[in-house]
């Protein structure tokens, strides 16, 4: 945290610099490199970059520009055998398995149903999975930010400039240098695709090779979690020691924690940012000392097997050892899909956490949307306290009206609907066939989880389902299909209707929102509005796990 | 329309940020960039950094996977925390700990599988249980095998993250040697 704040910082100050869309005449020496760089880019696009669009002109460039990516994406994984560097990889693959993968990837969730080394050829992984990282973690930047400014600044701008900005501006730059860091610490990138070799007791291997740390430093930055390999962050060529794991939380907290302080920049209310900050990360430490505590206690089962108290060391590395397993793990469950140690070995307590993220998605969140989620439970809470003490709602000095309301539901309601229908759509219709009273359970628990962290766009999912099937494949798409552009149309509309409104002057009658009295009113808010859309099904599944075997 | 040129750009400035890093990176650090590869007399013995299955007595062994150290399909078991399945699972690798060593001088790290399957490590305390097994099998002193496992484990950093951890690999190579000069003399 100590690195992660300052470094945040810069970036929040750089991006609040770059994206205001405001004429200043003086320009840093950096924006000119950068400038210079996307000149060209225009150019060959056809975009004037001071174009000012409406917001419905910029959901429908945003999700348009989005399903041709797809469309192209498409074809290359269906003749992804006919294409040249296929490496060891040499098959086809089936239609419901490639949807899946395009809807995962470009709605930024990654969730991995297929196993990447065996599935997919290096071809696939580079140039079709990446660029489908690269744009949809654009795609979320430019929501996110455009809603902020939309609200702040009262400017829309144009989508595909945000894009190309994000890209250029943000994601490029820092993956490249994350890259050589990771690089430097022992992740192999290199275009070979595989190596044979001889062990000392002459067994025939194969080493499976590729530009890993390129496609991690994308994977993390960009919070997208799909990874080269099956076991995810957990392989030793994604995560070579304690300091790469350490580093790679960083670079997953890094961009949302810069776009909350580029908040305070454009409002000029540095206190407002660090109230929020200070909320998202005291919930972050919280769940960081849970998760700690629980592992190093272990698990009394297996203790009782061997008669001592041991940490848990079932589907965890050793270099990365219990703390710094339990810290990643609570850490990507708010934001990221990657993962370095196996969730189901986890304590089921540890799973409510992530099963309360998933469903909240305002604690950080996916990139770009958290910030917007964020955004809209504070607009939330003002109005709920607006209709409690009597006084007009008002957020960053907007005035809160019917629409903005009906919005700011809508994106409350997504995600519940979508969840909570396909879960108990699931267990009527696909139904687990065991005779075990626990393995039902459990089974609610891994239907619950796969589809909320579907809706949320985040992709870590309790993997002993046997989730590679048509079923889960098909249905899956959808709800992350639907939660992702069904939010993301919310998001930009209510930007779009508070950019309209005009600002009113702070007066004593506002309810201020940067005091620490809101900072908990906002905490409690959040969690007991999550709480209650999903405290059945929190029940049934994780606190009777619990309460089994407890 | 202009929706399908940015995406085509994304395609360029992707493929050019790999061509970029990838040749960065071989230049700079050309081994690691490479998979930390071992080599002995010219042959690849494997990387650093990924490990091998081990099942010959003479060598120590790692942490049970379920793929058995194959590199194409990397991963675990994924047993939920309670269920039957993962006690029956650690119940089997206790016993097969005990058939080959002879004593319970274990951690739990040692008996359950890690989350790659390629875990190249082990910790310090299963290392020093192998050692019984090695020097009845080897006639390697059991005093040369514990200086072996201390000079090669790598500390907690700063003393209080992380584990005390020994590559099973390197170990392996050390013994070899070791093996090596004492029939040779």
């Amino acid at each position: 945290m100590v690195i992660l704040l300052p470094l945040s910082y810069l970036l929040g100050k750089f991006i609040s610099i770059n994206f205001s869309e405001s004429n200043e005449p003086q320009k840093s020496r950096l924006q000119n490199i950068f400038e210079c760089i996307e000149k060209p880019i225009y150019k060959i696009c056809g975009i004037n970059p001071k174009s000012e669009k409406s917001a419905k002109e910029y959901f429908f460039s945003l999700f348009w520009s989005n399903m041709v990516l797809s469309a192209i994406c498409f074809f290359g994984l269906y003749y992804q055998n006919r294409l040249p560097f296929n490496g060891l990889v040499n098959h086809q693959l089936d239609l419901p398995i490639i949807f899946h993968i395009l809807s995962s990837l470009i709605t930024n969730t990654c969730q991995t149903h297929h196993i990447p080394e065996l599935h997919l050829t290096p071809f696939s992984n580079i140039f079709i999975l990446s660029v489908l990282m690269f744009y949809s973690s654009a795609s979320g930047i430019a929501t996110g930010i455009m809603a902020m400014r939309a609200i702040i600044l009262g400017k829309i701008g144009n989508p595909y400039t945000d894009v190309i900005k994000a890209m250029t501006r943000i994601l490029f730059p820092i993956c490249f240098i994350v890259t050589i860091i990771f690089t430097a610490l022992g992740m192999p990138n290199t275009f070979n695709t595989h190596i044979s070799y001889e062990t000392i007791e002459n067994i025939k291997e194969t080493l499976i090779l590729g530009p890993v740390a390129g496609f991690e430093a994308i994977k993390l930055i960009g919070e997208n979690g799909q990874s080269c390999f099956n076991a995810n962050s957990a392989h030793p060529f994604e995560n070579p020691s304690y300091l790469t794991n350490f580093i790679q939380i960083i670079c997953i907290l890094i961009v949302p924690t810069a776009l909350i302080i580029t908040l305070g920049f454009w409002l000029k209310n540095h206190r407002q940012s660090w109230i929020i900050l200070s909320v998202l990360f005291s919930a972050l430490i919280f769940e960081f000392i849970t998760v700690g505590v629980l592992e190093l206690n272990g698990n009394h089962g297996l203790n009782s097997i061997i008669n001592s108290k041991q940490p848990n060391w079932v589907g965890k590395e050793t270099r990365l050892g219990i703390v710094g397993s339990s810290v990643f793990e609570a850490a990507i469950s708010n934001v990221s899909g990657s993962s370095n140690s196996a969730l189901e070995s986890f304590h089921p307590v540890t799973i409510a956490l992530s099963l309360f993220n998933l469903s909240n998605q305002s604690f950080f969140g996916v990139q770009g949307f958290g910030l917007v989620f964020t955004i809209n439970f504070i607009l939330y809470t003002v109005f709920l306290i607006g209709l409690i003490l009597g006084k007009t709602p008002e957020i960053f000095g907007k005035r809160i009206g019917k629409n903005e309301i009906l919005l700011s539901s809508a994106l409350l309601l997504i995600n519940p609907i979508l969840v909570l229908l396909s879960v108990v759509f699931t267990l009527n219709f696909h139904p687990i066939r065991s005779t075990s009273f626990y393995e039902h359970v459990h089974y609610f628990t891994q239907v619950f989880y796969e589809f909320a962290s579907g809706a949320a766009s985040n992709g870590s999912g309790l993997e002993s389902l046997n989730d590679n099937t048509p079923y889960w494949n098909i249905s899956l798409a959808i709800v992350m299909f639907l939660a992702r552009y069904l939010a993301m149309g919310s998001m930009i509309m209510l930007g779009g209707s508070l950019a309209k409104k005009p600002a009113i002057p702070t007066t004593q009658a506002t309810f201020k929102t940067d005091t620490v009295l809101f900072g908990f009113t906002f905490l409690f808010m959040s969690v007991i509005t999550t709480t209650l859309t999903y405290f059945p099904f929190i029940v049934l599944s994780t606190l009777t796990e619990i309460l089994m075997h407890g | 329309m202009s929706g399908l040129r940015v995406c085509i750009i994304t395609f360029v400035l992707t493929a050019m940020y790999f061509v970029l890093t990838v040749a960065a990176t071989n230049i700079f650090f050309f081994n690691k960039s490479n998979g930390s590869l071992i080599k002995e007399s010219k042959k690849i013995i494997g990387s650093r950094i990924i490990g091998q299955s081990f099942t010959n007595n003479i060598y120590f062994h790692g942490r049970p996977s379920l793929n058995n150290y194959r590199n194409n399909i990397s991963g675990n078991s994924n047993f939920p925390h309670y269920s039957i399945r993962l006690k029956e699972n650690i119940s089997g690798n206790i016993v097969k700990y005990k058939k080959k060593n002879q004593n319970s001088n274990f951690d739990l790290n040692i008996i359950s599988e890690s989350a790659s399957g390629l875990d190249p490590h082990i910790t310090y305390k299963g290392a020093i249980g192998q050692i019984d097994r090695i020097s009845a099998n080897t006639g390697i002193k059991k005093e040369s095998l514990i200086n072996l496992i201390v000079k090669k484990s790598k500390p907690r950093i700063f003393g209080i993250f992380g584990e005390r951890i020994v590559n099973v690999l390197e170990l392996n190579i050390e013994l070899n040697k070791i093996y090596a000069e004492e029939t040779g003399s």
